[in-house]
């Protein structure tokens, strides 16, 4: 049976790359049809966090409601430290992804596409970082 | 690789479970403040825990540290 904290990493984890996954996925499609420059992305990002935000707290709360006494307790030190494992996980995507971003924007590419590149590597960070725990809580249950 | 990288902490958690009474992991994760999947994990050794912890299992089992945990060369 999984822990609060690894079904909390799961909440986490399919909550960002469902939301976020749509809003690429649409990008992506804007791009194709040329449409980036006018399609108005700023409009639904922001829906997009809201949504995130409501799915998000919802579901952490059922789980919290489901296992009171655990989502009371602190994390233990296991937990403590899947969760900086993770982190540091996250930390080299989002080193790596800046780094690509600087090379693009030193190479001219339009601020449209960096910005959006650097929400990316924000984004598919913390993809990576709930992912990892939860390959984590799995590998060492 | 160094010997220390070959080395395994092995424990006899699940025997000393068995031992008192048939404590189950929840109730040993409850004595010693961590959760259940944790001493699951410690307990098959997939997880070394901290000096602390071990000392608060084995002080729960009232047993001395190295009676519950030692050192084993890994197998090649």
């Amino acid at each position: 049976m999984m822990s609060f904290r690894e079904k909390s990493a799961w909440v986490s984890l399919l909550a960002y790359a469902g939301v976020y996954g749509y809003y690429f996925w649409v990008l992506s499609r804007a791009i194709a049809a040329g449409q980036a420059t006018t399609f108005p992305f700023g409009n639904l990002l922001v829906r997009l966090m809201v949504l995130l935000a409501i799915v998000e707290l919802g579901l952490q709360l059922l789980i919290a409601l489901r296992a009171p006494r655990e989502a009371r307790l602190p994390a233990d030190e296991r937990e403590r430290l899947i969760t900086l494992k993770a982190t540091r996980i996250a930390f080299h995507v989002v080193m790596i992804g800046a780094a690509t971003i600087c090379a693009a924007i030193a190479l001219g590419v339009p601020s449209f596409y960096t910005t959006n590149g650097l929400f990316l590597a924000i984004v598919v960070a913390e993809v990576a970082r709930h992912a990892s725990q939860v390959v984590y809580f799995r590998r060492d249950a | 690789m160094r010997d220390v990288d070959r080395l395994h902490i092995r424990n006899e958690i699940r025997r000393l479970r068995f031992e008192h009474g048939e404590m189950t992991q929840a109730e040993l994760a409850d004595r010693i403040g961590v959760t259940r999947q944790t001493v699951n994990a410690i307990e098959q050794a997939k997880y070394s825990p901290s000096l602390e912890v071990a000392f608060q299992i084995a002080r729960v089992f009232d047993r001395p540290l190295e009676s519950v945990f030692h050192y084993e060369p890994a197998r090649r």
